[in-house]
């Protein structure tokens, strides 16, 4: 008997950034467009130094099969293409758009009918990012016969201490959403969907119950509740809450059949399908307790940091602070504000300086605590040991690679270890040739 | 923006602090301290300056030796010290608490590998130390006031009632006589998360059922209330060091613990050292049960893009 119910960590009931809508970022003068995106491969500049573009003009094409369409922002003229650093911390070509302020509007054309065939083709050309699996959306469907996936989940919410994008755009933007995912199951096999809610949210639940069945697209679906936990709205333990199949080396989400959609990429997959619109948006949700204006921004991809910074105003900015680049347990600290968001950017936090994060690390005291919360049920005060004498058979053994760098542990270690940054990079140097047993 | 302070996630953590855990751990047990003093006097309160002091100059000492400094980490010496003395009988002369003090700082805890490494309880470990001397003299010292009267402790713990217990007038240490003061202790420690409530549930449940077996359901309750054992549930086995990490495992130590002390206690021959030579096996089995009884960790096996098959 283990229960996954109780592992993790209690996430905020309320979160700072919900309860408004969502407001677009003030039109900067530059947009540094970023080819490349954390695991998805660099896309090749289809335009070139001088030429003028609308917004949702092509700028960008994926050279192989499993890159992403990149369209400009804005309108305006290209004035550079170089290579630069991304958030994600590589180098990779970026596109400088000047933005001219004309407004003018490039459309993809329009959809002729509605078929599993079209809607994917759709999914490819508008560049929809899945921010769930983090690859282009129309991988999961494209290639692998999408009438397997039996189950679709979509995400209406999310466990994450800050983020709250799922959330507000399900509260003010819930005809697109769920007609976007409407549309999914027009690609899968599934016979209905399951929309996921947290356990604080029930009268957003009760909203989407109404307005689905007040709407002239009917169609049958099901609100399933997690629990209020961090990390439950990861995929793998998703699939083994909501649907009791655990993910594993053996069994694919394919294999299951399950696929999980989140609000966000059915805002975006609606606004392609009815409005012909590419994706030039990032809903990004700016938190910390150094941000005066807290919440969710529309920010058009290549915005750099520090022009959200501009548009939500720092409270203090003379202290020592952090930036960070995603979730408050998992995301990555940016030293520089010069760098361009992407769309797999969900949060960005503003911290102010806090000792505590910092403090000594003193030896393990075998409390057991960091065992108690590991969602994965892993044991990461052991595996740590292994990954400190690098015993690769032991941490195959002990499943290191198992570990879905939530964090968890490392948030309640009393004794501050650095247990998921180190099982992290145990995952990265300790390859898995050697096979898990 | 001046610069960005730049480190690895989590960027936020827990309250509870390995510090915060030994200062919760600390007040709690000055509270049955202040209690023995008002008790049993001056005796009690040799006892546990001695003790305190012997803990600190160990500490100083080992870290002198190691690292060529004459100085403390944290608060782990005065929760050692004071769970030491606090679990002595009130006649135990001060060389024998000195002896003790010294061997479980200096030789459980730090020669075995330090704070968080060592294998067994300090405290723990001492108290069964004493427990060894204490048994070459005579039945002397273990003596306790009740009702003002000076008794020998009775292996059986028959002389325990309701009234003695709850005002403090159990058979035990100079610092398990009072049971309200040690439910006090108890409630807080769980509040402040410091201890898993699991671990004396457990070890009291299973204890309680074993007496109820043996000698029935009144003095059983007599009995389970006795002071060295939740002093024991509530400051020794609880020790994050030396229980076991998971779930089975900490069902299975617990129950080992408060079962063995309720049958020990009835057909041993240990006497008042039963809870603590108890204490210390199960310790023992510690690093067994954190191998064996754990959960089996779900598989993702590193199968992170399994959309892409
Ligand atoms: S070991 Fe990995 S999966 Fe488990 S809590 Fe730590 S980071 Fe999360
Ligand atoms: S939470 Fe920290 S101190 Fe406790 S067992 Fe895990 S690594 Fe050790």
């Amino acid at each position: 008997m283990r229960l996954i119910n109780l592992r993790g960590i209690k996430a905020p009931k309320i979160k700072a950034t919900t309860g408004t809508d969502i407001t677009p970022l003030r039109p900067v003068e530059f947009y540094n467009v970023p080819l490349k995106l954390k695991n998805v491969s660099e896309s090749e500049p289809v335009v070139r130094v001088g030429d003028s573009v609308k917004q949702g003009t092509l700028i960008a094409k994926p050279v192989g099969n499993f890159g992403l369409n990149i369209y400009s922002p804005v309108s305006g003229k290209i004035l550079n293409i170089f290579s630069k650093m991304n958030a994600g911390g590589e180098y990779c070509k970026h596109i400088l758009v000047m933005n001219d302020n004309k407004d003018e509007v490039e459309d993809l054309p329009q959809i002729d009918s509605i078929s599993d065939v079209t809607l994917i083709s759709r999914l490819r050309d508008a560049g929809i990012i899945d921010t769930v699996s983090q690859m282009p959306s129309y991988l999961k469907y494209a290639y692998v016969g999408a009438r397997s996936y039996k189950t679709l989940i979509v995400l209406m919410d999310s466990t994450d201490p800050n983020n709250s994008i799922n959330q507000t755009l399900a509260e003010y933007k819930m005809e697109e959403v769920v007609n976007g995912a409407k549309y999914f199951m027009n690609i899968t096999n599934a016979q209905f969907i399951t929309f996921v809610f947290t356990e604080n949210n029930y009268k957003l639940a009760a909203k989407l119950k109404k307005h689905i069945a007040e709407s002239k697209k009917r169609y049958d679906f099901k609100i399933k509740f997690i629990p209020n936990k961090y990390p439950f709205d990861n995929p793998y333990i998703l699939a083994s809450l909501v649907c009791k199949k655990k993910i594993n080396k053996n069994l694919s989400f394919l294999d299951a059949g399950i696929t999980i959609e989140n609000a966000e990429t059915c805002y975006n997959f609606c606004r392609a399908v009815e409005f012909n619109k590419p994706v030039t948006n990032k809903v990004v949700t700016v938190d910390g307790d150094n941000v005066t204006r807290k919440g969710n921004y529309f920010v058009p991809n290549g915005a750099s940091y520090q022009n959200i910074l501009e548009f939500v105003g720092v409270e203090d900015i003379k202290a020592p602070s952090r930036l960070i680049d995603g979730s408050i347990m998992s995301g990555n600290a940016q030293f520089n504000e010069d760098i361009s968001i992407s769309f797999m950017t969900n949060t960005i936090l503003v911290l102010k300086f806090d000792e505590l994060t910092d403090s000594k690390e003193y030896p393990c005291i075998s409390c057991g605590k960091c065992s108690s919360v590991c969602p994965v049920f892993l044991n990461p005060q052991a595996i740590e040991r292994t990954y400190l004498s690098e015993e690769i058979e032991d941490f195959n053994r002990l499943r290191g690679h198992s570990c879905i760098d939530c964090g968890c542990c490392s948030y309640v270690c009393p004794a501050r270890r650095h247990l998921s940054q180190r099982i992290s990079a145990g995952k990265f140097y300790f390859k898995k040739d050697k096979g898990e047993k | 923006m001046e610069k960005f302070v730049v480190s690895s996630a989590p960027f936020v953590h827990s309250k509870n602090d390995l510090n915060k855990m030994f200062l919760f751990t600390a007040i709690a047990l000055v509270l049955p301290a202040i209690f023995s003093v008002l008790y049993f006097g001056l005796n009690a309160f040799i006892i546990i300056a001695v003790s305190l002091v012997t803990c600190l100059l160990s500490e100083c000492l080992f870290n002198l030796i190691k690292l060529k400094k004459f100085k403390v980490d944290n608060f782990s010496f005065f929760v050692t010290g004071l769970i030491l003395a606090l679990s002595m009988p009130y006649k135990a002369p001060f060389y024998i608490v000195i002896a003790c003090g010294f061997f479980s700082v200096f030789i459980v805890k730090f020669a075995l590998g330090g704070l968080g490494i060592n294998k067994f309880n300090p405290a723990n470990t001492g108290r069964c130390f004493a427990g060894i001397i204490l048994a070459g003299f005579s039945g002397e010292f273990y003596k306790t006031i009740i009702n003002g009267e000076e008794l020998t402790s009775l292996a059986t713990g028959g002389t325990n009632t309701l009234t003695n217990l709850f005002s403090g007038q159990a058979v035990g240490g100079i610092g398990t006589t009072c049971i309200i003061v040690l439910l006090i202790c108890l409630v807080f420690l769980i509040y402040t998360r410091v201890i898993d409530y699991k671990l004396p549930l457990f070890a009291i449940l299973s204890y309680f059922v074993v007496q109820v077996v043996l000698v029935g359901l009144e003095p059983a309750m007599m009995n389970m209330l006795s002071g060295s054992f939740l002093f024991a549930c509530i400051f020794i086995i609880t020790d994050p060091n030396t229980s076991p990490n998971t779930l089975p495992g900490k069902f299975v130590y617990a129950v080992l613990f408060g079962g063995l002390s309720a049958l020990l206690w009835k057909i041993g021959s240990l006497g008042e050292n039963t809870i603590f030579v108890v204490a210390l096996f199960v310790n023992m089995l510690v690093p067994f049960m954190d191998k064996y009884f754990v959960w089996k960790p779900l598989n993702f096996g590193g199968y992170r893009n399994a959309h892409k098959k």
